[in-house]
């Protein structure tokens, strides 16, 4: 891997592991997170500090429960996926009628002007990299936005009554350097704060581009 | 999909506000919290993800050990983790407290 700063693996990434192997964190390995990791090998970047060298990544099983997090080592990544990478255009024809998958195509049209930089995540964004069928018909569609930038509060809710409106239910994380937050949440406006999330826990916050 | 109840009858200080925090969006939820009709306060939380009753009931047996409003607060919870829960609900008194 080149040791430029863009390729270190970023939240919502996903890795394709070289060794097939991730260190426990805390918690003991569940005896699932071997059967997932020989069925796919492939790890999504977690907003959790690691030691240098690693990165912390969570491993996805069959199940809805079942979802563990470890360390890996860096120079076990074989490739990295970002969301801004994966479109439907990937995916199997037998698959585009899923109603989360239809929804990105829509996304896709609806989003072609836009300035910055999105991709989906979730279980809609490890099928489109893996090809492993985790999508089902109940699957809603998250996306991941990234604004390094403040975006307007108009331009959010502009974007949120658009997203909002399509056929599967449409999960919005807003990515900026320092930590993600829901656009429905920064769009609507209920209350003067807003929860982040950054890789040392969740917080309250009134600006998360200023924290 | 469950649903789960609780009541906190000795929960009786008049509160007048009313709160909507929260998105039902993956790991996060949604809660509404508002004067209850009559004395005591009621939860009704309605969660995606079976099987954490006795979790919840231990963040509320908490939450009404230092909160004695008369509210009714309604939660839907898209997988919430525990961080979250308590950072909305205490998002919630801060906008019906202020």
């Amino acid at each position: 891997m080149a040791g430029a700063i863009d390729d270190a693996p970023q939240v919502h990434d996903l890795l394709l592991l070289s060794l097939g192997r991730v260190h426990p964190a805390c918690i003991a390995e569940p005896a699932w997170v071997q059967t997932a990791m020989k069925r796919s090998p492939w790890v999504v970047v977690r907003r959790v500090n690691a030691p240098v060298g690693k990165v912390a990544v969570g491993v996805r099983g069959t199940d809805r429960s079942q979802r563990w997090g470890g360390f890996m080592d860096m120079a076990d990544v074989a490739l990295i996926k970002r969301p801004a990478q994966l479109r439907v255009s990937l995916a199997h024809d037998s698959r585009k009628s899923v109603p989360a998958l239809k929804t990105l195509a829509l996304v896709e049209r609806e989003l072609t002007d836009l300035d910055l930089s999105w991709g989906p995540v979730g279980s809609v964004g490890f099928e489109l990299a893996t090809g492993d069928r985790v999508i089902s018909e109940a699957s809603d569609l998250d996306l991941a936005l990234f604004a390094p930038q403040r975006i307007d509060h108009a331009i959010a809710r502009d974007l949120w009554g658009t997203l909002s409106s399509l056929p599967a239910k449409v999960d919005v994380r807003i990515e900026t350097p320092y930590c993600g937050f829901s656009l429905e949440e920064y769009a609507l406006r209920r209350s003067a704060k807003i929860l982040i999330r950054t890789p040392d826990g969740q917080q309250l916050v009134e600006d998360p581009w200023d924290i | 999909m469950e649903q789960i109840e609780f009541d906190y009858p000795a929960a009786k200080r008049r509160i007048t506000k009313k709160a909507y925090v929260g998105v039902v969006g993956s790991g996060d939820m949604e809660v509404l919290m508002e004067p209850a009709g009559g004395d005591g306060a009621h939860v009704s939380i309605t969660t995606s993800v079976n099987g954490f009753q006795d979790s919840w009931k231990a963040v509320f047996d908490r939450f009404f050990s230092k909160f004695d409003g008369a509210v009714k607060i309604q939660i839907n919870d898209a997988g919430a983790t525990p961080g979250s829960v308590l950072l909305r609900l205490e998002q919630a008194v801060e906008v019906i407290e202020q």
